[in-house]
């Protein structure tokens, strides 16, 4: 094998494991050949800085882009008699895209501080209107509606629009949370993951974009929050098994403590398996291995 | 609920459903793939809002070009194909004069990093700028390889040449994005 052969093969074992007899060929070249050693060793470390390069996280805006867009294709399919593939709840989904965020998306396509800003300023204008007609906070609107002393079908339209209100403080909470928690700012993204946590553990795309931004935000502070307004969703098996995931993949170690005493305090006979496997994990940090051998000693 | 990713059809699977006209599975397809592909534009563009854009229209092309998926053929090629149609599209139209010269869009952290995140965030700054130097044939290529989990026979038939080619490309993008990065990195 000559250094010209060595180099074709260490470049397809960057992203293919060689079959033995090239491995081997290539292993004997590497241990006989300075240069192509030397050549080996910088191309795995340059191509691992690229696998070390964090992933970045598109603007929630663009998921409703795409809803919006696969719409008229979907009407156009229901419209020429398609099969009912097109009803249900994934179509559901899809009008709901197109619908309130669709229209704010294309009235405001690139303007996520303004789509944020209208939002909230909607959301007041809501609730002071709310108010004035005695219609409370949003929590207890459902109550009011029940026990209004509205009878009949006046009462049953009260009872309607109220859901309706309901229904879009929530869809308007939603928005400003995924509107902010993608801003460059890490105090804008902060004060979204505090509308997440209002928008409580039942809003799957808010709960999604929480866990997204615990992944991959950069701010260690703004992770921290997420960890704390992901607690109440800790009963979903999903989101616990992404919180135990976590746990391992998180660098920094006040983010990972913060999860594990979570888990701990919330859910200790759930976690408390996993978190003892986790202890045997080389990759995790000697600081974190050791509060976590501790808490389990001690809880 | 969150959705459980592994109590799911494969890609081929549902892009076959879609081609055969239920459209509603391009929104799972969307799912899986549509932070990968941001990625892919990303450091390829150095643009968050061209690469937002440039996804949208992948997937438009996914719903255009539907009845061209072989249902035994894989996704993954197909679907960076597609990719790279739409950004040559968008260069025929706009050109890459527009395109950041070098340095990436990136969130600016405000809250102060540990001593080793903030190395880790100048070190991963540096190379995607020095990925955005490399001439952009052989940053494709490399993105291609490194991030595209295609192997290097798809990257071929997607390029048009020989394996051995990309191979040879491959290496030479590794090689002197090496050079840009130790070069940015003062290591030079």
């Amino acid at each position: 094998m000559n250094c010209n052969d060595a180099i074709e093969l260490l470049t397809e074992a960057l992203a293919e494991p060689l079959n033995g007899r090239a491995a081997a060929d290539l292993a004997a070249h590497l241990a006989a050949c300075d240069a192509c050693r030397a050549e080996a060793a910088a191309m795995r470390r340059i191509w691992e800085e690229l696998e070390r390069l964090p992933e970045e996280i598109p603007g929630e805006e663009m998921r409703q882009r795409f809803a919006a867009s696969l719409e008229p294709y979907l009407e156009a399919a229901a419209s020429r008699g398609g099969s009912g593939r097109t009803d249900g709840p994934r179509r559901a989904l899809a009008s709901l895209g197109a619908g309130l965020e669709g229209w704010l998306e294309r009235w405001l396509p690139r303007r996520p501080l303004a789509q944020a800003g209208l939002a909230a300023a909607t959301l007041v204008v809501g609730l002071l209107i709310g108010s004035l007609h005695g219609f409370g906070l949003p929590s207890r609107l459902g109550g009011m509606g029940r026990a209004g002393g509205q009878g009949g079908a006046a009462g049953d339209d009260g009872h309607g629009e109220i859901h309706a209100l309901r229904d879009e403080v929530r869809s308007l909470s939603r928005l400003v949370t995924l509107s902010l928690l993608k801003q460059d700012s890490a105090s804008e993204r902060l004060r979204g993951v505090s509308f997440g946590r209002e928008a409580g553990p039942g809003d799957e795309r808010v709960l999604q974009a929480l866990l997204d931004t615990l992944r991959h935000d950069p701010d260690v502070n703004v992770r921290l929050a997420a960890v704390d307004a992901l607690a109440p969703a800790l009963g979903q098996p999903a989101v616990r098994g992404q919180l135990l995931q976590e746990v391992g993949r998180q660098r920094s170690p006040m983010v990972q403590i913060a999860l594990i005493d979570l888990l701990l305090a919330r859910d200790r006979a759930g976690s408390r398996r996993q978190l003892l496997d986790l202890t045997a994990s080389p990759s995790l940090d000697g600081t974190v291995r050791g509060y976590l051998r501790t808490r389990l000693a001690t809880s | 609920m969150v959705r459980d990713p592994k109590a799911a059809a494969s890609d081929t699977e549902l892009m076959a459903a879609v081609r055969d006209g239920d459209l509603v599975q391009l929104g799972a397809l969307f799912e899986r793939h549509h932070v990968g592909l941001f990625n892919f534009f990303l450091r390829l563009t150095g643009s968050r809002q061209l690469s937002e854009d440039l996804v949208q229209e992948a997937f438009i092309r996914i719903l255009k070009y539907r009845k061209s998926f072989h249902p035994q053929a894989e996704f993954r090629p197909w679907l960076y194909q597609l990719a790279r149609n739409a950004v040559a599209a968008h260069f025929r139209k706009h050109g890459r004069d527009h395109l950041p010269p070098g340095e990436p869009e990136e969130r600016v952290c405000e809250s102060p990093l540990a001593l080793d995140e903030l190395q880790r965030a100048e070190s991963a700054r540096l190379l995607r700028a020095a990925l955005l130097r490399l001439p952009y044939e052989r940053r494709e290529v490399l993105l291609l390889s490194r991030f595209g989990e295609l192997r290097y026979d798809q990257i071929a038939e997607l390029l048009g040449c020989s394996a051995g080619a990309v191979k040879l490309r491959v290496h030479r993008a590794v090689r002197q994005l090496r050079e840009i990065f130790d070069g940015l990195a003062g290591r030079t």
